[in-house]
């Protein structure tokens, strides 16, 4: 994006700075109004924050308060840090308009006749072919002339940084338009911190409204003109335990758009108790099969031919694993994870290694052993 | 020469103070009753104001409108297009919006109406406050030409039908509005608009 140059008053020659928010400016040296006329100029505008102090309380007490999260996380927290930033965004308005080319589809159906051609005619005892009623789409040329105008919202940084998207954000841009008031970056930056727009305007202009013309007949963009509308967001970062997370708030609807939170440990230990009960159950019962089995049945033949031993071993097989699973969800880090659509649990770091892997592994290694002696005894003349 | 990049927001005819808000991108001179766009002297053109009707009450607003007259030629290959277009009764002078309106849908709709009333609208001077005006009037031929164009298509689809638009004057006229519960009514032919049709 480029920016005006510095300027001179054309009354009293005085140097006038370039203007920031609107065209409109006065000279710092004769007071007296003028106009910037250049094409270079992209007005810079603000949608006020909505919300204060006692609404920023309000959003974090009830976010502390979800039901995924410690139940003594307001307790035991600390805020290390709060800060508002205001994210820009491109907002391109203007008029497109143009004559489109476009099909008229109309559904033709062919009336049932009798078809007397040469061929049928020639046929076996002159039978006469009758033409069943068919239906078809034909296309008929026309045009639609088409004015109207256009208002997007694009993202003017990259936001690869920050642990949430644009497109919610863009929602939030387009219904408080009417808000936005005309501002400078010394007043934003006074506020907090301002995201620079370092995305190029005219890449954006070419990619999203530029490409949306000519392509069926000769629609093209009339007028356009760009601004750079802030966003502002609120990101508080917090310590519990050992662990920093940081989640960030948009000012507008009051939506949490990103960020993490610590997960109650607690539901991951009470879902794994009935989990290890249940596995136990499974577990006493195969041993219990197992031993009413005779010991001559043990033998890798009388093995895969008893259909309920079989069974039972892949019973005891899926309870390693269930084991597995049980032991994991203790020890895997979790997380919540803030989204614009709501709160999901995921994994917050590496999983631990499995100490069960020495098992799984002689497990594997019997297993290939017994059915390649299996396949072997089966192969045999 | 390059333009100048920088205007005083002063009349060059009578040194008036040009009036504007800070979003506005066309300018008015009192005195001299004339509008330019970007402040720029070679652009004025005359302002006037649409004599509001009594049956809707005193307006409450004025909302600035380019309002454009010319002529507009077309050619069709197809006779029976020909024949039809022939029959047309022919457009008065166009309004487009000068403001910046977030639901112009509506504004499309007025001018097409206004265009089919022009005995209607009639001008007058006056000197009441107008909403700031910040589309630019270079478009207005082309958007004239899609406006006839779409009254064309109305009577007989316009494919292969070319349409040229010649501006012959042009004006900047403030159009009466009368707010009513949620929602505006312009104050000459009682056309409905919603509130959020202006930027207020």
């Amino acid at each position: 994006m480029t920016r005006p140059r510095a300027l001179s008053c054309p009354l009293c020659a005085g140097a006038v700075p370039p203007p920031s928010s609107t065209r409109r400016l006065e000279c710092p040296f004769c007071g007296r109004a003028l106009y910037y006329d250049g094409e270079d100029f992209t007005p810079t505008l603000v949608i006020p924050p909505r919300m204060g102090e006692a609404e920023h309380r309000k959003a974090c007490a009830a976010l502390l308060k979800h039901p995924l999260v410690p139940s003594g996380l307001s307790g035991s927290a600390t805020l290390l840090r709060r800060q508002r930033s205001y994210l820009p965004f491109y907002l391109l308005t203007g008029k497109r308009g143009g004559v489109l080319a476009v099909g008229k589809e109309r559904l033709v159906t062919k009336m049932p006749g009798i078809d007397i051609s040469a061929e049928s005619a020639g046929s076996a005892g002159g039978a006469r072919t009758v033409i069943r009623s068919r239906s078809e789409v034909q296309v008929e040329e026309d045009s639609r002339v088409v004015v109207g105008d256009f208002r997007y919202a694009y993202s003017a940084a990259a936001l690869e940084d920050r642990d949430f998207g644009d497109t919610s954000l863009k929602d939030v841009v387009k219904e408080h338009l009417g808000e936005a008031r005309p501002t400078t970056l010394d007043e934003l930056a006074a506020d907090g911190e301002v995201v620079d727009a370092d995305l190029p305007l005219e890449r954006i202009v070419e990619r999203g409204v530029a490409a949306g013309t000519g392509t069926k007949g000769e629609l093209k963009v009339l007028e356009l003109e760009a601004s750079v509308v802030y966003v502002p967001v609120h990101t508080f970062s917090f310590r519990y335990g050992r662990q920093t997370f940081s989640v960030t708030l948009e000012e507008l609807n009051g939506t949490w758009l990103g960020g993490q939170m610590p997960f109650r440990g607690d539901w991951a230990h009470l879902l794994s108790i009935p989990l290890v009960a249940m596995l136990g159950l499974v577990a006493g019962n195969v041993l219990g099969f197992a031993f009413k089995i005779g010991p001559r049945e043990w033998s890798a033949a009388g093995l895969f031919g008893n259909a309920a031993l079989m069974a039972a071993l892949l019973l005891g097989l899926a309870m390693a694993l269930g084991l597995q699973a049980a032991w994991l969800l203790l020890r895997t880090p979790l997380a919540v994870k803030l989204t614009p659509a709501g709160a999901r649990v995921e994994r917050a770091g590496e999983a631990p290694k499995n100490p069960f892997a020495p098992a799984n592994a002689l497990v594997k290694f019997l297993l290939e052993n017994a059915m390649k002696k299996r396949l072997g005894q089966e192969d045999a003349p | 020469m390059s333009a100048p990049l920088l205007r005083p927001l002063v009349c060059a005819r009578c040194g008036a103070a040009l009036e504007g808000g800070a979003r506005a991108r066309v300018f008015v001179c009192r005195p001299c009753g004339v509008a330019s766009y970007g402040a720029d002297p070679s652009q004025a053109v005359p302002l006037h104001y649409v004599a509001p009707s009594k049956e809707f009450g005193p307006p409450d607003l004025y909302a600035p409108f380019w309002r454009v007259e010319g002529e507009f030629r077309w050619s069709a290959e197809d006779p029976s297009k020909a024949r039809t277009y022939e029959r047309m009764a022919p457009l008065g002078p166009l309004f487009f919006p000068a403001f910046t309106s977030p639901k112009t849908a509506y504004c499309d709709d007025i001018t097409l109406r206004f265009a089919r009333r022009p005995e209607a609208l009639v001008l007058v001077q006056g000197d009441a406050p107008l909403l700031d005006g910040g589309r630019d009037p270079r478009v207005l031929g082309e958007l004239s030409r899609l406006a006839w164009l779409a009254y064309l298509d109305r009577l007989a689809d316009v494919t292969d039908v070319a349409g040229t638009f010649d501006v012959r004057a042009l004006r900047y006229v403030g159009v009466p509005f009368c707010r009513r519960e949620n929602h505006f009514l312009d104050a000459v032919l009682g056309i409905q608009v919603p509130d959020i049709y202006f930027d207020l």
